[in-house]
């Protein structure tokens, strides 16, 4: 069934974080905090910037290389989140005529570059993110979150979620079972598919009180505490500056003309 | 030595919608017993356990753990004398590993890591689970869960066990290991099943409830041979005792 095969799908990543490759011996919290820096590089760049991005493609290539990861099942997942995307970037071109320059006679607009530049900044954030996780694993992710003092509330959330997805997916995969073998159509009534979501729902709240109830009888009270797995090692120091330094200066100097001038000039 | 021990004296409780769960319930549990309480579906089972740890309060009455009255303020106290285990292990496994499960509750104590880590390691070798130590608890078998939470309740070094039907939808041989596991237990023991054959072999003593009442509190063998209190009680000889045909 699909449910079960997109399930199967989503566990891969963990088996793909389960290498011991130079970039899976990292601290989480290292990964973690060069990645964000990273995003919210990407994110700050104007609307209508385009080669100042491309630069930035390298750190997702160097971490796939680095941890052996296949790209491929990376883009399809980009693939599947990319209507999102689309539908911000989309209003560019149909809002923003304003031809820019022509490329072969055929006019560039405003919005097209807009639009571009959206959806090279969409692939390079979901992407950095993708190979974040299948680098790390997303566990010691959340227990990196939490070492690095995010809300408790959030991290935990993170961590139930995943460890309940399977519960909840076998949940809702006994009763629309039960209910194909005897509603004798292929397809389920939107009428029968409310009723198995709200009782999906209230299952989902009775078994929240006694998850929370097997919490308390283990002395929880509020604060949760972690094992300290990964320790902070020499080569964190150097990927976090060395990372950051490049998309500090990425973000400042324009290297994509600094590299075509260098070649020009070379040539010249 | 002698602060094992649960009394429940005079236990009534009522759901917000106004069902009377128990009613008068009295009894006491001493230091090493291992004790059945048995009973229909919607007897009441459940509903006593979860007083005993406090997870419910008394309408009426009141439990004494090892000296100490179960109210809000003791609840902490309760619950490191008293160890829970589910009836569904997913509902208690809800950390990402079997060793991050079993550390939880070590960790919650505030103990350092290096104790921690053997603690978690000779409760799980204590159930025959340490294979198990690293793998997520959807990849294992229902056995294996309930032994993985046996081992989480183990860890928290309990003086009672308290278990709810901890040998449903095991196969014939996880069954049999959880009956030895069980029998090798010191701890004063509480055990809510409708396994019969397993309260033969390992408690001393059961408890029956009917409609929220104790109706008796005597020795399996006394309880099973009682035919008119059995059928009463939605109960049946265990399979042992029916002289099976070979």
């Amino acid at each position: 069934m699909v449910l079960e095969h997109s399930l199967l799908n989503i566990r891969k990543l963990d088996t793909l974080s389960l290498q011991s490759s130079p970039i899976h011996k990292l601290d989480p919290r290292s990964k973690l905090i060069t990645t964000l820096g990273f995003i919210i590089t990407v994110i700050s760049f104007p609307r209508y910037e385009l080669a100042q991005l491309l630069p930035f493609l390298l750190y997702p290539l160097f971490l796939l290389y680095g941890g052996n990861i296949p790209l491929g099942y990376l883009l399809k997942k980009v693939a599947i989140v990319s209507p999102f995307a689309l539908f911000i970037a989309i209003w560019g071109p149909l809002t923003d005529h304003e031809v820019v320059f022509r490329l072969f006679s055929l006019p560039v607009s405003a919005g097209i570059i807009s639009f571009s530049s959206i959806m090279l900044r969409f692939l390079l954030t979901v992407l950095a993110t993708l190979v974040l996780i299948a680098g790390t694993g997303f566990i010691p992710l959340c227990y990196a979150l939490i070492r690095l003092k995010v809300p408790t509330v959030l991290a935990t959330q993170l961590l139930f979620l995943y460890r309940y997805l399977y519960v909840l997916v076998e949940e809702a995969l006994r009763m629309v079972r039960a209910e194909h073998i005897r509603s004798l159509r292929n397809k389920m009534r939107f009428g029968t598919f409310k009723h198995i979501l709200g009782s999906l729902l209230l299952r989902t709240i009775d078994r929240a009180e006694r998850i929370h109830a097997a919490m308390m009888c283990r002395g929880f009270a509020g604060t949760f505490r972690v094992k300290k797995t990964a320790a902070f090692k020499t080569a964190d120091l150097f990927f976090i500056v060395g990372w950051v330094g490049f998309f500090v200066s990425a973000r400042i100097y324009n290297l994509p003309l600094i590299l075509g001038n260098l070649i020009m000039g070379a040539t010249a | 030595m002698s602060h094992h021990f649960v009394t429940v004296k005079d236990l009534c409780y009522r759901y917000p919608e106004g069902t009377h769960a128990l009613e008068d319930v009295s009894f006491t549990v001493t230091h090493g017993e291992s004790v059945a309480v048995v009973g229909a579906n919607g007897a009441g089972k459940s509903t006593l356990l979860l007083h005993l740890n406090g997870l419910l309060l008394p309408t009426q009455g009141n439990i004494n753990v090892g000296g100490t009255y179960v109210n809000k303020k003791t609840l902490r106290e309760i619950r490191k004398k008293v160890g829970f285990v589910f009836q569904n292990p997913d509902d208690q496994l809800f950390m990402p590993t079997v060793f991050d499960d079993v550390a939880f509750g070590p960790l919650q104590m505030g103990l350092s890591a290096a104790t921690v880590d053997t603690q978690v390691k000779n409760a799980l070798k204590q159930v025959g689970a340490l294979h198990l130590a690293d793998r997520p608890p959807f990849k294992l078998s229902a056995g294996e869960k309930r032994l993985a939470a046996m081992a989480a309740i183990l860890v928290m070094q309990p003086d009672i066990l308290v278990m709810d039907e901890p040998s449903s939808s095991l196969d014939p041989l996880a069954r049999r290991n959880l009956i030895r596991l069980l029998k090798s237990f010191k701890h004063t023991k509480i055990i809510a099943t409708h396994d019969l054959d397993m309260v033969l072999e390992v408690c001393r003593r059961t408890l029956v409830l009917c409609n929220g009442k104790l109706t008796a509190d005597a020795p399996p063998l006394e309880v099973f041979n009682n035919n008119k209190l059995l059928k009463s009680s939605h109960l049946e000889k265990p399979l042992t005792m029916q002289g099976c045909p070979r």
